[in-house]
């Protein structure tokens, strides 16, 4: 997919472990999960709005275009 | 606390016997008929055939209302049962039964131990918790197109029926004590198990919702 999701570099910077985040935006470990190895197909914006409200971001620091060759 | 009913396992178990107790009763029913294909004198063994009628003069039997005359309703054709003996001395007879009934029966006992068994794994499934997968709408699909192709297939045994035993029927069976003729042919249009193919086309068209609830769900698995 040429959108990605730089979860785990947001949550590396920010010093928050995985389980401790699940916890904060209100969702399962193994959707948490499926974010951070970029499984997901889509991403809710209730989710989107949770994670950037605990990670003190903004969404276009979550989301990455990226060109497919 | 009051335990509450598991419909699928429950469902699961009585499929799982029914599809036991026909087997044994089928495989029973074949066995008989196989060995009753060499001629021999027998027990009398009877069974109902149907789909048989006597075609009657029009002023044989009467209906009438206060109010009708003698020419508004006429009965010209009277279904009736025949009770065979498929040990009867009549080879030609006993052949004809047991060419009609053993069609039948293997036809039928297969059909019946495959739906059962779908019948069988969908409920396994759904008591898992399992309802859109791909085995589900494979299963429901499946079922679909048996009982369509049963209809149809049942027509065409019909077919054969009135061929062979009615094949025996017009030659040799007389009719006394009524001013009757026998008749098993089949009329100009066979007489389909339409409920069957009605009944068939739905379950299709729940396979193809189910198709589209597993697509929905395939969506809605991934995203967060």
């Amino acid at each position: 997919m040429p959108i990605r999701l730089n979860l785990d570099q947001v949550m590396a910077d920010r010093g928050i472990s995985l389980t401790d985040l699940a916890a904060r935006v209100d969702i399962t470990l193994a959707n948490l999960s499926i974010l951070k190895t970029n499984k997901a197909k889509a991403v809710r914006f209730s989710t989107l709005e949770a994670l950037c409200r605990e990670l003190k971001c903004q969404p276009g620091d979550l989301l990455e275009f990226t060109k497919q060759k | 606390m009051k335990k509450s009913l598991n419909l699928p396992s429950t469902l699961r178990v009585f499929f799982g016997v029914a599809q036991l107790l026909l087997l044994v009763t089928g495989m029973f029913w074949c066995v008989l008929l196989l060995a009753s294909l060499a001629p021999r004198t027998g027990p009398i063994m009877t069974f109902p055939f149907t789909d048989v009628s006597l075609e009657i003069p029009a002023n044989l039997i009467t209906v009438k209302s206060p109010t009708s005359i003698a020419e508004d309703i006429r009965v010209t054709r009277l279904s009736t049962v025949l009770t065979l003996n498929l040990n009867s001395t009549d080879h030609e007879l006993a052949a004809a039964i047991r060419w009609t009934l053993l069609p039948r029966t293997i036809f039928n006992l297969v059909f019946y131990i495959l739906l059962l068994g779908l019948l069988r794994n969908l409920c396994a499934r759904a008591a898992q918790g399992e309802i859109f997968s791909e085995a589900n709408f494979r299963s429901i699909r499946n079922l679909g197109l048996m009982l369509m192709s049963w209809s149809l297939a049942g027509g065409a045994l019909q077919l054969w029926s009135y061929h062979r035993l009615g094949g025996y029927l017009a030659e040799y069976g007389t009719v006394t004590g009524i001013n009757a003729t026998l008749s098993a042919e089949a009329g100009p249009i066979i007489k389909l198990p339409y409920d069957n193919l009605i009944t068939g086309l739905l379950v299709l068209l729940l396979a193809e919702a189910f198709r589209q609830g597993l697509a929905l769900k395939k969506e809605n698995d991934l995203t967060v």
